[in-house]
C-alpha cells in the first residue's frame, strides 16, 4: 500500500541534528526588507515553538508573555537582519541548545563560502582548542597550508587577520554565559580561519619556543564532502581511520569523523569490518558536533549483539527510544559478530548533539569508556521549519535521557577518565587522551588474558 | 490491494449529492462490513480489483517544511509482496520489502533490519494486495463507531481490529464512499507513534481508483508521498528478491 513505511520510517529516526557551527555565514543581500513579512515571521517562529516545544512550561519562560514583550521589536525592525536579532534573543530565553535562524541564503546554499565566481569553501588544516587562555593549535593536516608554514601542534595562535584572540575571548565571555568559553571560542575562530578558496589569512602565533610569528598562509580547498540535507545549512563533512598499537602491542583501530551525516556511514560500517580483529576500537568523537540522530542507532550497533537502548527522546507527545541495531552483516554481505572487545570513546568540549547521545547512551550502558573532557551539553533533538520569508527556524522537540535516567542538556557527557590538555603535551607530540585510552585496552586485554577466559559480560537492556 | 487502496488513500472527490445529516443516530449507522463493500464499490469492484496482477508506482516523497525531497519507486504483487525504494539526497537510498514471509527494510543509517512486532505486521499489511477482496483475512472486527469530520469531510469512523490484534480508526468518505484516512498507532525503530493519514486525488487506473496523494503527519513532522505514475503490469519475482544483508541475517539463500 501507499503508506510507504519505509520513506517514512526513515524520517522518523533523522530527528538530531546540530546548529552549532556547522557553518559561516555570508552577508546576505536582496530585495528591501518587507516589515509585514518580517512580522508574519516572528509571530510563526513564535507559533512554532509554542506549539512543538517539548516542555510545556517552556524552561520556566513564560513564552506568551515573552512574545508580547519582544513583538514590537519584531515590529520596529527595519532588516532580515534586525528581525533575526529580536527572534534570536527570543529563542535565547529558553537558555536551550538546538534553537537557531538560519537565513535564507545559508538554507538555499550548498557551499556558503563560495562566492559569485564559484569558487569554494577552503581552509587552512588546522584544529585548536582553548587550554588555559590560550588557543592551542592541536594538530595540523599533512600536506596543508597550514603544514606548509610549519605551524605545529602546540603552536599559540593569538590574531587571525589581526583581530586578537583574547579580545575575542574577552567578548564571548562577557555575552554568553550558557556555553562553554572554550566551545564558543574554538567554534568562532574556525569560522574567521575559514574563507574562499585561494584567499589569504594572516596568523599571528607564538611557535614552540614562545617566539613570535607572522603567518600568511593561503586557504585550500576544505577537503570535506559538503552534505546537504534539506534546508539545513551545509554539513561539510570528514571521515577518517587508522591502525595503531598499545604500549603493549596489541592492535587498535582509530575511527574518527566530524559529524553524525549519512554520507559518511559507508566509510564507518567499512571501518568497522575492518577492525573486527583488533583488540580495541576508539571512537574519537573529538570536534564532533552532531548531526542526524539516526545514524546512532546503525553504528552503536556495532558493539552490540541484542538491542540496546541507549536512552530515550522525549517528545510532548511520546517517548521515543534510541535502540542499537545489532550489525550482523558486513558491508560484503557476510554474517558477523558485532565487535565484542572493547570500545573508548574520545570526547571534548566541542562534541556536542548526536556525539553525546552516542557517547552518554553506550556509557550509561558500561558498553565503552570515555576519555577527554566534559562534551558541550547540547544535547535536543531538533526539526526545522522554513519561515514565511524563507528563513529557517530550528528548534528542539524533544530531548534526551539516558537508560540511567541522566539528562545530558546542560550537563554534557561527563568523561569516565578526564584528561586535560596540556601545550607542553602538544608541543612534545603527545596526546594524552588516546594514549590513556590505549592504556585502557591495554588493561582490559590484559586483565582478560590474566583471567583466561572470555571478556566480562556486559550488561545490555533491552 | 485493499491496503494500496485503503490506508494510505481516501477522497477529496465531490460532496454534497445527497444531503448529510449534521448529526446521525447511532442505529442509523452503517455495519463497517458494509462501509468497507461500499469503499470497495467505490474504488471499482471486485472484478476490477482481481483483474490487476500487479503495479508498478513511481511518484516522489517530500517533508515540505524541512525542504526534504525524494524519488519513490513501489512495486506490489499478489498475494502480499511489496518492495518500495525511496532516494532521498543526503540520506541515501533507504529500501523496505516484504515477500510474503520476511519485512525487511535497508536503510544506511540504521543497518539491515529483519523487521517484527508491529512494524512487520503492518508492512504485512500493506503488502497485502487482495485484502480489498478478502477483508476478513486480515481483519477480525469492522465497526462503524460515528460519523465525524476528518480533514473538513463529512465521515464514517470505522474501527479495525486485526487479527494481529492492533485496532485503529479508518475514515470513510460519506459521499463517496472512497476512504479519507486513518488514525493509527505506526510502529517504528524508536518504538510506536501515533499518525493521522488523510489521502485524496483518487484516480481510475486500469478501472480501479487510487490515491495519487498521501499525507502522514506524526510528531508534528509532515510527510506527502505524491504518485506520479501507475502501471498496471505483472511484476517479476525477481524485484521482491531479499536482498543478501537481510539472507544473511535470516539464514535464507
Amino acid at each position: 500500500m501507499l503508506r510507504l513505511s519505509g520513506a517514512r520510517r526513515a524520517l522518523l529516526t533523522m530527528t538530531t541534528a546540530t546548529a552549532l557551527g556547522a557553518c559561516a555565514a555570508r552577508a546576505p543581500s536582496g530585495p528591501p526588507y518587507d516589515a509585514a513579512l518580517g512580522l508574519q515571521t516572528f509571530d510563526a517562529a513564535w507559533r512554532i515553538v509554542y506549539e512543538t516545544h517539548f516542555d510545556t512550561t517552556f524552561n520556566g519562560v513564560d513564552w506568551v508573555a515573552l512574545r508580547d514583550s519582544v513583538r514590537p521589536h519584531a515590529a520596529s525592525a527595519t532588516s532580515a537582519s534586525a528581525l533575526r536579532g529580536v527572534i534570536t534573543n527570543m529563542l535565547d530565553r529558553l537558555g536551550q541548545s538546538h534553537f537557531a535562524i538560519f537565513p535564507k541564503e545559508l538554507a538555499d546554499t550548498l557551499d556558503p563560502g563560495a562566492d559569485s565566481g564559484g569558487a569554494r569553501t577552503g581552509d587552512l588544516g588546522l584544529d585548536f582548542r582553548l587550554i588555559g587562555e590560550e588557543l592551542v593549535v592541536t594538530s595540523v593536516e599533512a600536506g596543508s597550508p597550514a603544514d606548509a608554514a610549519g605551524v605545529r601542534p602546540g603552536w599559540v595562535i593569538e590574531a587571525v587577520n589581526g583581530r586578537s584572540v583574547a579580545d575575542l575571548l574577552e567578548r564571548l565571555r562577557a555575552r554568553n554565559a550558557r556555553w562553554p568559553v572554550g566551545f564558543l571560542v574554538w567554534s568562532a575562530a574556525h569560522g574567521r580561519l575559514g574563507g574562499t578558496v585561494g584567499t589569504a589569512c594572516s596568523l599571528t602565533v607564538r611557535d614552540g619556543a614562545d617566539r613570535a610569528r607572522e603567518l600568511v598562509l593561503t586557504r585550500r580547498q576544505d577537503p570535506s564532502e559538503p552534505v546537504k540535507f534539506g534546508s539545513l545549512p551545509t554539513f561539510f563533512a570528514r571521515f577518517a581511520s587508522h591502525d595503531t598499537a598499545t604500549a603493549a602491542g596489541r592492535p587498535v583501530s582509530v575511527i574518527w569523523f566530524n559529524f553524525w551525516m549519512v554520507p559518511l556511514i559507508r566509510q564507518v560500517d567499512s571501518a568497522m569490518d575492518a577492525a573486527r580483529a583488533a583488540d580495541g576500537i576508539v571512537m574519537d568523537l573529538r570536534g564532533n558536533r552532531g548531526g542526524l540522530g539516526g545514524m546512532i542507532v546503525g553504528v552503536s550497533g556495532h558493539f552490540f549483539d541484542t538491542r540496546a537502548t541507549l536512552g530515550t527522546f522525549r517528545y510532548r507527545q511520546a517517548d521515543l527510544k534510541i535502540v542499537a541495531n545489532p550489525r550482523r552483516v558486513s558491508q560484503r554481505g557476510e554474517r558477523v559478530q558485532p565487535y565484542d572487545g572493547p570500545v573508548a570513546v574520545l570526547v571534548d568540549e566541542a562534541s556536542a548533539s548526536a556525539s553525546e547521545v552516542f557517547a552518554g547512551g553506550m556509557q550509561a550502558l558500561e558498553r565503552v569508556r570515555v576519555f577527554g573532557a566534559t562534551t558541550l551539553g547540547g544535547v535536543l533533538p531538533a526539526v526545522w521549519d522554513r519561515l514565511p520569508n524563507g528563513d529557517v527556524l530550528y528548534h528542539a522537540i524533544a530531548e534526551f535521557i539516558t537508560s540511567t535516567g541522566v539528562v545530558l542538556e546542560g550537563r554534557g557527557v561527563v568523561p569516565d577518565d578526564a584528561v586535560p590538555l596540556t601545550r607542553g603535551d602538544l608541543l612534545a607530540g603527545r596526546d594524552r587522551v588516546m594514549d590513556a585510552a590505549l592504556a585502557w585496552i591495554d588493561a582490559v586485554r590484559a586483565k582478560e588474558a590474566r583471567a583466561g577466559s572470555e571478556p566480562e559480560p556486559r550488561m545490555e537492556k533491552e | 490491494m485493499w491496503s494500496l487502496l485503503r490506508t494510505s488513500g481516501a477522497v477529496a472527490l465531490a460532496l454534497g449529492t445527497l444531503p448529510v445529516p449534521a448529526v446521525a443516530q447511532a442505529d442509523a449507522l452503517p455495519k463497517g462490513r458494509a462501509v468497507i463493500q461500499r469503499f470497495i464499490d467505490a474504488v471499482g469492484g471486485e472484478a476490477a480489483l482481481k483483474r490487476q496482477a500487479g503495479r508498478h508506482v513511481v511518484g516522489t516523497f517530500d517533508v515540505p517544511a524541512q525542504g526534504i525531497s525524494g524519488d519513490l519507486e513501489l512495486y506490489q504483487a499478489p498475494p502480499d509482496r511489496m518492495a518500495v525504494t525511496v532516494t532521498i539526497p543526503g540520506i541515501g537510498t533507504v529500501r523496505t520489502g516484504y515477500n510474503g514471509t520476511v519485512a525487511w527494510n535497508l536503510n544506511p543509517m540504521l543497518g539491515p533490519r529483519v523487521l517484527d512486532g508491529l512494524e512487520r505486521a503492518q508492512l504485512a499489511q500493506e503488502a497485502d494486495f487482495e485484502s480489498g477482496l478478502y477483508p476478513e483475512r486480515l481483519f477480525t472486527a469492522l465497526e462503524t463507531e460515528a460519523e465525524e469530520e476528518f480533514d473538513g469531510v463529512p465521515c464514517y469512523r470505522v474501527k479495525v481490529t486485526t487479527v494481529d490484534g492492533e485496532s485503529y480508526v479508518e475514515f470513510f468518505d460519506k459521499s463517496t464512499g472512497l476512504q479519507r484516512g486513518s488514525r493509527r498507532t505506526q510502529g517504528s525503530p524508536m518504538g510506536d507513534i501515533e499518525a493521522v493519514s488523510v489521502v485524496s486525488d483518487w484516480r481510475d487506473v486500469g478501472g480501479v481508483k487510487i490515491p495519487f496523494k498521501s499525507v502522514q503527519r506524526a510528531m508534528g513532522i509532515e510527510q506527502v508521498v505524491t504518485i506520479a505514475t501507475v502501471e498496471t503490469m505483472a511484476v517479476p519475482d525477481s524485484v521482491f528478491a531479499v536482498p543478501a544483508e537481510i539472507q544473511a541475517l535470516t539464514g535464507q539463500q
